[in-house]
Formats: C-alpha cells, sequence, structure tokens
C-alpha cells in the first residue's frame, strides 16, 4: 500500500500537460512563426506596431497602478454579429478592425482584460483624440458623460491659487464644476502621462495577418 | 510528544511507519493549534474581504462614494477584496481544513506542526504586507497575482512549506486505504505551488511577450479556482456529507473516475476567459472542449453527493454543517454546469465582458467554496476545543445571512449581466455604451443589498467564533469526539 | 539554447505520461480499485460509527431524534 509516489507523479503529469498545452505551445508557436516582432511598413517606412514613446509608458504605469484593467478592455474581438459579417466590436467603433497577437508586442505589461463595465478602450486614441476631453473626464466623468460609474480621479490633479498668468493647462471648467474664482484646477504629470498613454491606443495600420481595417 | 520521531525521521521515507491508528481525539488534539492559526486567521480576513467588497460595491453605483483618495478608488480597493477573500480567507480556511482531514484520513497526528506554525504566520504577514502595498499602488496588474513582487517569494516560501508537510502527512498514513478525499487534497497541495511559481516567473519576475502573457494569466487565474479550491471543496463535502449521515457515500467507484477527469479537464479550461480575443482559434477551441468536458466529473459528483443526501433531508437540515455543505454541493454542480455552458462561443459572445462572470465567479467561489468551508468549520471546531457552539441562532443567522444574500448577488448580476451583454450585442437599438452602462445599475444595488446580507451572516460567524474560543467547558462536554451519544438520542423516540 | 529546453520539457512530458499509465496499471495490480464499497466505509470507526448522525444544531438532540431509525441506530452502537 505504498501508491504514494505514483499518485504524486499522475498529479504533478496532469499539470505539465496542460501547461505545456496552453502556454508552451503557444509560446513555441509564436516565436517560430515570427509573431513576437514587428514589421517594416514599406509604404508608410514604418515600423508596425510602432514602440510606445516615453510619456504613453509611464502613463501605463498609471493605468496599472488605478485598476483601470478592471473595468475597461483593450481587444477588438473576431466574433461576428449576428447578421453576419462583421464584428460586433467593430460595428460599435471600438476599432476598425479585430486585434491579432502582434498588435500588442511593444505593449511590455499587456491590458487585455475581461470585463466592459466600461467600453473597451484599445482604440480610444481613435475614438476620442481630444486632450481636453480626457482631462475633463478623468476629473470627474460626470462632466463629459453624464451618470457614468466610473469613479472620478481628483488625485491625479491640483487645484491651485493662480499666480500670475492662469497655466495654459488648466482645465476649462464651467458651471458647477468650475473652482473657485483666482483658483485653477491643472492635471498633474501623472494625468497628463496617462491622456499621453490613452491617446496612443490606437490599431490605426494593418498586418498581413489581421483582417483589413474597415473605414 | 513522545510518539513523534525526530524531524528527520519524519521526512525520511526509509522510516519506519508508526503500527498502531492514532484515535480520533488524539489526532484532533496534534492539530489543534495548527487549525486554530489558520481557521482564526481566516475568519479576520473574511471580515477585511467584507468591508472591502462592499466599498466596491457601493462606489460601482455611487462612484464620489470615497473618491478623493487615491488608496480608496475602486480599482485599488476591488484588488485589495479579491486578494484578501483569496489568499487571506479561502487559503487560510482551506489550508486549515485539509490538515485536519489530511491527519484524520491518514489516521496519523501530524508531526513537527511548529514549523507549520511559523510558515502560517509568514503567510499571513505576506497577505498583511501585500494588500498594503495594493492599495499603496505597488500591486502587480495581473489578475489574481495583484499582490507586489516583494512579498510573493514570502508567500511562495510559505506555501511550498504547507504543501510538503501535507505530503508529509499523508505519507505517515495508517488508513488501509486511500480515501478519496485524500487525493483530492494531495492534489491540491502540490498542484498550488506549482501553478504559482510558474506563474510568478512568466508574469512578475520575466514576463514573457504580448499575449501569451495573458493565456499565463488565465491558465493560472482559473486553476487557481479548478485545482486548488475546488479540490478541497470537494475532498470536504466527500468527507463531512458521509461523515455527518452516518453513511457511506453513494458510490466509491464514480468518486475515482471524477477525480481524474476533473484533474485532465479543469487545467485547460482557463482559456475560456479569451475567447474571440487575440489568440490562436485552437487554443480557444481547446479551452472550449474542456470546458464541456468537465461536465463529466461535475456530474459525477453531483450524483455521489446529491444522491448519498436524498432521504436525509431531515438530518441536512439539523444539522449546521451540512446545512452550508450541502448547499454548497449544489452549487457546486449548478455553477459549473453554468460555467460549460458559458464557454459555448453563442453564450459567451452574451456574457463574456459583462457581470454575469462576476456573478458566475462569486457562484463558485463563494456559494460552493466558502459555504463548504463554513460547514467545515461548524463540524471542526467542536471537537477541536471540545465546546459546544453557543448559539445555534447565531448558526441560522449566519447561514440565512450568505445563503440568501451569496442566491441574491448571483441571480442578480446574472439577470443584470445577461441584458448587458444583449445590449452590447445590439448595436442598433443600444449605439449609446452610457445607456448600457446606467442599465446594469440597479442590477449593481441589488448586489450592494446581497452585500449587506453577506455582511451580516459574516458578523453573527465572528461573533460564533470567538464566543466559542472563549466560553468555558461545560460538565457534560468531555467526550473526546462530541455528540456521538447525545444523552436524550434514545430516549425521546415519538 | 532555447531549442534544448524545449526537448527536455517534452521528456520530461514524456516520462510523466509513461508513469501516469504505469500508475494507473499498479494500482489496478495491487488493489486499490478492489473492493470499492469498503473503501467507502473507511471514513467509520468505533468512535464515530456507521448509522450514527454526528452533528447537529446545539441544544437541539430531541428533534434530531425525531427520526426513529437513528434513534435506533444510536442505541445499537452506543
Amino acid at each position: 500500500m505504498n501508491n504514494g509516489p505514483l499518485l504524486f507523479l499522475g498529479i504533478f503529469f496532469t499539470i505539465a500537460f496542460s501547461w505545456s498545452g496552453i502556454v508552451l505551445t503557444n509560446l513555441v508557436q509564436q516565436t517560430e512563426a515570427g509573431a513576437t516582432q514587428p514589421l517594416f511598413d514599406k509604404d508608410t517606412e514604418k515600423v508596425v506596431p510602432a514602440p510606445m514613446t516615453g510619456d504613453a509608458k509611464q502613463g501605463q504605469q498609471v493605468y496599472a497602478e488605478l485598476g483601470c484593467v478592471y473595468c475597461h478592455s483593450q481587444q477588438v474581438r473576431n466574433s461576428l454579429s449576428r447578421d453576419g459579417g462583421t464584428s460586433v466590436d467593430v460595428e460599435r467603433n471600438y476599432g476598425r478592425r479585430p486585434n491579432v497577437a502582434r498588435d500588442y508586442i511593444q505593449d511590455g505589461r499587456i491590458f487585455l482584460g475581461t470585463m466592459r463595465t466600461g467600453p473597451d478602450l484599445r482604440n480610444v486614441g481613435q475614438r476620442l483624440p481630444s486632450v481636453d476631453w480626457h482631462m475633463q473626464h478623468l476629473y470627474n466623468p460626470q462632466i463629459t458623460s453624464k451618470d457614468s460609474i466610473m469613479p472620478p480621479f481628483p488625485f491625479l490633479f491640483e487645484e491651485r491659487e493662480i499666480v500670475g498668468e492662469p497655466s495654459p493647462k488648466a482645465l476649462r471648467l464651467t458651471g458647477d464644476w468650475a473652482p473657485p474664482p483666482g483658483y485653477e484646477v491643472v492635471p498633474t504629470a501623472r494625468a497628463e502621462a496617462l491622456v499621453a498613454y490613452l491617446l496612443s491606443l490606437r490599431t490605426d495600420y494593418d498586418l498581413p495577418e489581421a483582417p483589413k481595417s474597415v473605414e | 510528544m513522545s510518539s513523534a520521531p525526530s524531524l528527520a525521521a519524519a521526512i525520511d521515507p526509509r522510516t519506519k511507519m508508526p503500527q498502531e491508528r492514532a484515535e480520533l481525539h488524539q489526532i484532533d488534539e496534534s492539530t489543534r493549534v495548527l487549525a486554530l492559526i489558520f481557521l482564526g486567521t481566516s475568519a479576520v480576513w473574511l471580515l477585511v474581504g467584507t468591508i472591502f467588497a462592499l466599498i466596491a460595491s457601493w462606489k460601482l453605483h455611487n462612484p464620489e462614494f470615497l473618491s478623493t483618495q487615491e488608496w480608496l478608488t475602486f480599482g485599488r480597493v476591488r484588488t485589495a477584496h479579491l486578494n484578501t477573500v483569496i489568499y487571506g480567507w479561502a487559503t487560510n480556511a482551506g489550508i486549515g481544513v485539509s490538515f485536519w482531514l489530511m491527519a484524520r484520513l491518514s489516521r496519523t497526528l501530524l508531526r513537527h506542526a511548529g514549523i507549520l506554525y511559523v510558515s502560517g504566520a509568514a503567510w499571513n504577514l505576506a497577505v498583511i504586507v501585500g494588500t498594503f502595498g495594493i492599495l499603496r499602488g505597488d500591486g502587480q496588474p495581473v489578475e489574481w497575482l495583484e499582490f507586489p513582487r516583494y512579498v510573493t517569494p514570502l508567500l511562495f516560501v510559505s506555501y511550498a512549506l504547507i504543501g510538503v508537510w501535507g505530503i508529509i502527512t499523508f505519507r505517515f498514513r495508517r488508513g488501509e486505504h486511500t480515501y478519496v478525499s485524500q487525493w483530492y487534497l494531495l492534489a491540491a497541495l502540490f498542484w498550488f505551488p506549482w501553478l504559482y511559481s510558474i506563474a510568478q516567473i512568466m508574469l512578475v519576475f520575466a514576463p514573457t511577450v504580448g499575449v501569451i502573457q495573458a493565456l499565463t494569466n488565465w491558465w493560472f487565474a482559473h486553476n487557481v479556482l479548478g485545482l486548488w479550491f475546488t479540490p478541497i471543496g470537494i475532498a470536504a463535502s466527500y468527507y463531512f456529507i458521509p461523515k455527518v449521515l452516518g453513511k457511506p457515500i453513494h458510490s466509491y467507484h464514480l468518486s475515482v473516475v471524477g477525480f481524474w477527469a476533473l484533474a485532465f479537464f479543469y487545467n485547460w479550461a482557463g482559456v475560456h476567459h479569451l475567447i474571440g480575443g487575440p489568440i490562436p482559434v485552437w487554443v480557444q477551441s481547446a479551452g472550449i472542449v474542456a470546458s464541456l468536458m468537465m461536465v463529466i466529473p461535475v456530474i459525477v459528483t453531483a450524483i455521489n453527493h446529491h444522491l448519498t443526501v436524498i432521504g436525509s433531508f431531515q438530518q441536512v437540515w439539523n444539522s449546521p454543517t451540512l446545512r452550508f455543505i450541502v448547499f454548497g454541493a449544489m452549487n457546486y454542480t449548478l455553477a459549473s454546469l453554468l460555467g460549460s455552458a458559458m464557454a459555448l462561443r453563442s453564450v459567451n459572445s452574451v456574457t463574456h465582458f459583462t457581470h454575469f462572470t462576476v456573478g458566475h465567479a462569486h457562484h463558485g467561489m463563494y456559494s460552493f467554496f466558502t459555504m463548504v468551508m463554513f460547514g467545515s468549520i461548524y463540524y471542526m471546531l467542536p471537537r477541536l476545543l471540545r465546546k459546544e457552539w453557543p448559539s445555534a441562532f447565531l448558526i441560522n443567522v449566519h447561514f440565512w445571512g450568505t445563503a440568501a444574500g451569496i442566491t441574491l448577488y448571483v441571480v442578480a448580476l446574472s439577470i443584470g449581466g445577461w441584458i448587458q451583454g444583449m445590449q452590447m450585442n445590439d448595436v442598433k437599438n443600444y449605439p449609446d455604451f452610457l445607456q448600457i452602462m446606467v442599465a446594469t445599475k440597479p442590477w449593481l444595488f441589488a448586489r450592494t443589498i446581497a452585500g449587506l446580507m453577506i455582511a451580516v451572516g459574516h458578523i453573527a460567524f465572528v461573533v460564533s467564533f470567538v464566543w466559542i474560543l472563549i466560553k468555558k467547558r461545560t460538565v457534560e462536554e468531555t467526550s473526546p469526539t462530541l455528540f456521538n451519544t447525545p444523552p436524550t438520542l434514545s430516549l425521546k423516540t415519538s | 539554447m532555447e531549442w534544448f529546453a524545449y526537448g527536455l520539457l517534452a521528456l520530461i512530458g514524456l516520462l510523466m505520461s509513461a508513469s501516469a499509465v504505469y500508475a494507473f496499471f499498479w494500482a489496478q495490480k495491487t488493489g486499490e480499485f478492489r473492493d470499492l464499497d469498503q473503501q467507502a466505509r473507511s471514513i467509520f470507526d468505533e468512535t464515530e460509527p456507521e448509522g450514527v448522525v454526528t452533528d447537529r444544531f446545539p441544544g437541539r438532540a430531541t428533534r434530531a431524534s425525531a427520526r426513529p431509525q437513528h434513534a435506533a441506530a444510536a442505541s445499537k452502537h452506543s
């Protein structure tokens, strides 16, 4: 009655099997197929996907720290709508084409997400290119999107007394949202980085393995 | 303890096994301190996790609530809730129950438990530091692995010790057979450190490129549920249901089949979190197939659990342990079958990315696992402390608060999530996302109500827990294993 | 170098599967799958015997005894 070691090996085997199947084979397959390498687009003479800028990288860190991923996905799915044809996500203007694995190779940490309490953000830079809009929305989502359940992030901003000229970066707030006279609300470096990151989220190039973009 | 050999002998495979089986009360005694450490800390974490949960839940319909402080923002509080309940409550409770079960089923005393006290303390210290780290913003942005990288080595080492000790306890078994619960426990104790170390390396210390991160992430996160919590929950159900009722499980053959089916299929299923995403279609299909194959172990376990219970509902109702465990077992069947259905592409296209998934996660983690742990604790503590539970009323409040609360929770989020999914797929009638988001608010509010009911249950539980710890032992409560021959039982027959 | 690691892993995987198959046949041979009904009873012993309900709400012993077969079972064993 000493089947302990054998039971143990069987138990080990099952998990090694799934790990090799799900993680390892994909790693090997993608490395082998060159899917982890960027491409050079001859028409535009650019590397796609483009590497992240320094600002965007810092912004991604803020995105991570604030836990944005728990409510926002970053993937345009390939699933078909009921009428057939284009993807529901493309129809909803989440992006001009579904995403493929190569789209994420420059991201460092990836934020595919599994929840859409709020909308998908993979192409938010394309959909909402205004810095002002994002600043106001982060300061308090109620300003731009009334009844939204997104939390406000007042700690990314600073309300300060205007000394001399008002800051050009100050938020243009009106009505109830406006700060007291003589004061202004300016974004901190973190807010600026976060917005730079959000604006950098755009899949505006084509890849040979991806479906064609729609206009 | 004179019967325990030296440390070296305890882990040396050539050591001669002790000849006689230990008595149950001796075994209970040898696990007492260990079980109280893990179960006591788990109860504290349960309360902490509940508070975080209520704050996070309230924020989802009142976004201005506690929004001025960065450490209380939704993304942090929600994450603190997840990690305190997973690593604080559920894992601590799971370890406490596992060791007690493992020692009893192996008919052996727990050896050198001192090492486990140290690793238990280290584990809880790591969870405390990790939770503060998350609130500070040091967390790793990887779902289910958010603890900052400075605590994960401590977590791993303390857990590895715990896992190894479980396996050593199994090695010294004196039972004539390896009971099915032992299979599940052994597997769980071994699977978890493997899962955790691989995920840590591939996601935190040497992150892989691109979507492989997501695959590793969900391979891990789903397996924590499937290969760590589920086996412990099933092991406890396989022990307590026949034990309390005093009749063997319906079919022992099936239980063995169920174990291996779970081991083979569950660990492939995690990919269903990425259906439709930018990963190879064949992996998605493998995940879907594995999720559907999970129907086999689920049905097998369901047959065993439910057919054992049939005809004994009166006893189930009269036993606090079985009320919770049978509730848990019923929800295991339900949640798992729903989970398999959710992996179907047609269903997934609606439920993916919605609150339906959140409801489902709580269905598995709470309605099943947590309820089974509550039931186990109701059986264990009187035997460990040789005292009766002080108040039937508090147990009732606990049961009704949690059972009704979690049912409302799951139902509300399932309906709300389904509506949300249907609207998200219907671009023509719901072109504006904000409209869909606003429509989820009433369901999210119902979730907060459910959370408050659960919180009341938890408070009753913790009061009971503290009360039984501090109350004095009465004269009658001297029997080593309580309740087996209650004095009034054979006298009053109506 | 990477391929060496993958090759090693594949080899380990192969060994593991072989051992799992061996484990099954071994367990079969040594009777781990025999007399399963008896195994299901291994959780009962003299102190907590089969046929006795071992848990109830505190202070509710009388209600648990409402079902005669358990009272009978309990008295048989005590």
